[in-house]
C-alpha cells in the first residue's frame, strides 16, 4: 500500500516529484559539473590552440548522434511518466524500454569513439585537453550507465505491477536522474566538442 | 503532451544548428558566439524544464510562458548582438 508523506505543515518544496533526496544528489552532481566546466574554461584560456587542436581529433557525428539519442530518450522518459500517472502501465513500460534502448545505444557509441581514441594514442596524460575529456566523459558515461540500471530497475518494478514501497523512491526519481544525465550532456556536448 | 514534443523538436534544433554552425565550412565563418548561443539556449531551456519540474510548476501555464518567452526573448537578443 502506497503511504503518502507528504504533509501540510511543511513548504511544498520539501516534497519535491521522485523525494527529497534525489533533488540534493542532482544539485550536488550539478555542482561537481560547473566546477570542472569552470575550470576547464579557465585551462582553455590559456591553451586556446591546443584545446582547438585537439578538438578537431575528436568525433563529432558521434557525439552529435549520442546528443540526439539522449534528447529523445529523455523525452520518452516524459512520456512515460505521463502515461504512469494515467495509470497506463503498459504504455509507461514500452517507453521506459524505449529510453533503456536508447541509453544503451548511447553507451555502445561511447565505447566505439573510445575505441577509437585509445587505437590513436589519444588518452589521458597527452594534454590538458585530453585529461579533461576523458575525466568529463567518463564520469558522465559512469552516470548514464547507474541511469540505465535505474531505468530497468523501473521497468522491472512496473512489470510487476507498479507498487512501490514509498514515495521516495519512483519513477518519478528515476525520471528526475535520468534528466540530469540528459542536461549535462546537453551542456557537455558543445563545450568539449563544438566550443 | 504537446507543449513537450514541441520542446523535444526545439531542443533537436538548437543542437543540431549548433553543431552544423561548428562544422560545416560554409556556416563557421558567421561568429562563433552565434554557436555558442544556440548550444547554451537548448542547455538552458532544459535546465529550466527541470527546475519547474522540480518546483512542480508544470501546471502553473502562465510560469511556463513567461520562461519561455524570456528565453526566446534572450535568444533572438543574443542573435543580434552576435551578428
Amino acid at each position: 500500500m502506497t503511504v503518502s508523506t507528504k504533509s501540510t505543515e511543511y513548504p511544498q518544496i520539501f516534497f519535491p516529484p521522485g523525494g527529497l533526496m534525489i533533488w540534493i544528489f542532482i544539485l550536488m552532481e550539478l555542482l561537481v559539473f560547473f566546477i570542472a566546466f569552470v575550470l576547464y574554461f579557465a585551462v582553455q584560456s590559456e591553451n586556446y590552440q591546443l584545446f582547438n587542436r585537439s578538438q578537431a581529433e575528436l568525433g563529432h557525428n558521434l557525439a552529435l548522434i549520442n546528443t540526439l539519442i539522449l534528447i529523445t530518450s529523455g523525452y520518452l522518459v516524459v512520456l512515460a511518466n505521463h502515461q504512469y500517472l494515467a495509470k497506463n502501465l503498459l504504455r509507461s513500460i514500452r517507453l521506459f524500454q524505449g529510453a533503456t534502448a536508447l541509453g544503451i545505444g548511447f553507451v555502445v557509441i561511447k565505447i566505439v569513439e573510445y575505441s577509437q581514441k585509445i587505437s590513436q594514442g589519444l588518452t589521458t596524460g597527452i594534454n590538458a585537453f585530453y585529461d579533461f575529456y576523458w575525466t568529463l566523459t567518463v564520469f558522465h558515461l559512469a552516470h548514464v550507465v547507474a541511469g540505465i540500471i535505474l531505468l530497468l530497475f523501473i521497468i522491472f518494478k512496473l512489470k510487476r505491477g507498479g507498487h512501490f514501497l514509498d514515495d521516495d523512491f519512483g519513477v518519478e526519481t528515476v525520471s528526475s536522474f535520468w534528466h540530469m544525465c540528459d542536461l549535462i550532456w546537453v551542456f557537455l556536448f558543445p563545450i568539449i566538442y563544438l566550443i | 503532451m504537446k507543449q513537450a514534443t514541441y520542446i523535444w523538436a526545439i531542443l533537436i534544433l538548437l543542437t543540431t544548428t549548433s553543431f552544423l554552425l561548428a562544422k560545416l565550412p560554409s556556416l563557421n565563418n558567421l561568429s562563433p558566439n552565434l554557436t555558442i548561443t544556440f548550444a547554451l539556449t537548448s542547455g538552458m531551456i532544459k535546465f529550466s524544464l527541470i527546475f519547474l519540474y522540480f518546483m512542480e510548476m508544470k501546471k502553473t501555464h502562465f510560469a511556463w510562458r513567461y520562461l519561455m518567452g524570456a528565453l526566446l526573448l534572450t535568444f533572438i537578443i543574443s542573435i543580434y548582438w552576435t551578428l
